[in-house]
Order: structure tokens, then C-alpha cells, then sequence
């Protein structure tokens, strides 16, 4: 009997950490550099997000290659180049959002959060802090920010006759459209 | 002379300049224009991936594979369009197709499909939601 109990009440608190469980395979990710030259910028809609209402964890995940540039021969050289995509495959950002208990994905609205975390491009990992939006309405959680990330924070390195037509610092914004994960 | 080496490079010049600009527009490649490197099912690229991601990312990244799947689902937006093919595994585990141009009709879900897209490796997700194996710049298989 008391097996039983301890089989329910494990069953139980899965469901419940599921319940908490936030997610979209098609997120955004994009960014955007501006030079007197010209301007560069690339999209990202198949990234994952999973966000944790019970602890405010937050992880995000993007394919390089999901990078989709208006040219393909800029597309090859951000791949090949600069963040060699055949070696380090991934951008992921692990963090956790700091005000996660002002949050109420109960009830509709806008909450301000803060979120911090660990960004990891080209196989280097920066923490960062920003501020982001998380838009509840109607069992949805639409979740927004916007930060600046420096190539050279990455080791990403920009050829000396290419200085003038890649911004030093990146603008990269993101936005997910999140619901609720069901097993 | 002096005006056949001046014709002779302008020439030079200019073919440079074309290969420039052909190089610059080139359209981006899709799975249309690359051989197929190997052909599975939905279920046993999955597999591979859950079993052992490094080697099948050495094996599979960027290659073109021709995959059978049933379709769970689909999304054709302003972003493209993108199938989500089921892997039957014990996780959410999924296939999600991106393909290189809107399709002229939907797709009927639950039913078995063909495609060939290129493959841009995979994302592990978590022990609730499993992983994703991404295939881009897609066409429908014939």
C-alpha cells in the first residue's frame, strides 16, 4: 500500500514539473549589424525554448545553419568563417529568469522580467544580463528581448579588410511564442 | 601590342568582375540540387542521433537525406514552410522538414511522406520534450 502511495505521488510530481513547462520548436533568433557599408542580417525560426515556471530556468537552443542570410555566399562565410558551424554546431543560452515569481502565466498581461545566463556561440560561453518581456494572453506566453553581443567576446574573428562592413558588436534579438508541454 | 595587352586584361578584368557578381547573387543550394547521401526512415535517423549524437553529427551534418515519416503536424506561415515528422520514440522526439519554397498544397497529416532535405544537425531539447533533428532548404520527394 505504501508503495502504491509513494508510485502515485511520484507520478504525480512529474506531471506537476511537466505542468510548469513552457516550450516552441519555432522560435526566433536573429541579428542584425550596421555599418556605414552596409547592413547584415540573418533570421533564425527554427529555435527551440523551453522555459521552467517552477524555477525560472530558461534554455534556448539554435542550429547555425538555421541562420538564413539574404545572400548564400554570406550565408557560407558566417557558417565556414566565422562561427565554423561543422565544429561547433549550436548557440545555446542557459540562464534563469531573476524575477520569475512576478510572473503569473495564470493570469493575462505583460511582465517586465530579468534574466541572466550563459550564451554559448563559436564554443565560448559569456554570461549576460537583459531585460525581457513575457506576454501572457490566452494560455500563451509570448517571451521577447533584445541585447548586444561583441564578436570578439566569441573569438569570432573579423578580417582586417572586412572591419568596415561587420559591426564589432552584434544586435541579436528573440522572441518565442511559448505553450504549455504535454506529454 | 601595347592595345592587345590593354584588350587582354580588360577582358581579365571583366571576367573577374562576373564571377564576382555570380558568386555574390548565387542562389542558396537546396536539397533538389545535392545527391542523396543515404535514405532512412524518420524512426532509425532518430535512433542514430539519440544514440550516439557525435558520430552520427560527423556522418550526417550538411549531408542530404532522403527520409520516410509520418507526418504529426505541419505550419506553413510568412517564415516558410515546415513539416514535423514523428519518430515514434518513448520522448517527444521529432524530424522538423524546413523546405526551400511554400508547397502549392497542404499536406495531409498522419500519413506517411517522403522528403529530401539537408541536414543541419540536432537539438537535444529535454527528458520531457526529446530531440529534434533539423533538415533544411527541403523538397517533397517523388
Amino acid at each position: 500500500m505504501k508503495k502504491i502511495i509513494l508510485s502515485i505521488a511520484f507520478l504525480a510530481s512529474i506531471t506537476a514539473t511537466q505542468a510548469q513547462k513552457y516550450f516552441t520548436r519555432n522560435g526566433h533568433l536573429g541579428f542584425f549589424s550596421k555599418t556605414n557599408m552596409e547592413d547584415i542580417k540573418a533570421n533564425n525560426e527554427s529555435v527551440t525554448y523551453i522555459v521552467d515556471w517552477s524555477t525560472g530556468e530558461i534554455q534556448i537552443s539554435a542550429l547555425q545553419t538555421n541562420f538564413k542570410f539574404e545572400k548564400a555566399l554570406m550565408q557560407e562565410h558566417y557558417n565556414e568563417n566565422y562561427v565554423e558551424s561543422t565544429k561547433f554546431p549550436k548557440a545555446t543560452f542557459k540562464g534563469k529568469i531573476e524575477n520569475v515569481s512576478a510572473i503569473n502565466i495564470k493570469k493575462d498581461g505583460t511582465y517586465a522580467a530579468n534574466i541572466t545566463g550563459a550564451l554559448d556561440i563559436h564554443g565560448v560561453s559569456k554570461n549576460y544580463t537583459t531585460k525581457a518581456t513575457f506576454k501572457v494572453s490566452g494560455g500563451h506566453v509570448v517571451a521577447e528581448t533584445k541585447f548586444n553581443v561583441k564578436c570578439a567576446d566569441h573569438n569570432i574573428k573579423i578580417e582586417a579588410n572586412l572591419k568596415n562592413n561587420i559591426a564589432e558588436s552584434i544586435e541579436v534579438s528573440a522572441k518565442a511564442d511559448l505553450t504549455e508541454l504535454k506529454k | 601590342m601595347l592595345k592587345k595587352v590593354i584588350v587582354f586584361f580588360l577582358i581579365l578584368i571583366a571576367l573577374g568582375m562576373a564571377i564576382g557578381l555570380y558568386l555574390y547573387n548565387k542562389p542558396h543550394e537546396t536539397a533538389a540540387d545535392v545527391e542523396v547521401f543515404e535514405e532512412l526512415s524518420a524512426q532509425d535517423l532518430y535512433a542514430k542521433f539519440k544514440t550516439d549524437q557525435k558520430s552520427a553529427l560527423t556522418t550526417y551534418l550538411n549531408k542530404n537525406l532522403l527520409i520516410t515519416g509520418n507526418l504529426e503536424s505541419f505550419v506553413q506561415d510568412s517564415a516558410g514552410t515546415k513539416w514535423t515528422l514523428s519518430t515514434q520514440s518513448e520522448d517527444l522526439g521529432v524530424i522538423t522538414v524546413t523546405f526551400s519554397e511554400p508547397l502549392p498544397q497542404n499536406p495531409v497529416v498522419n500519413q506517411m511522406v517522403k522528403v529530401q532535405g539537408l541536414c543541419a544537425g540536432y537539438l537535444e531539447g529535454d527528458e520531457f520534450l526529446g530531440g529534434e533533428i533539423q533538415l533544411n532548404q527541403a523538397v517533397v520527394a517523388q
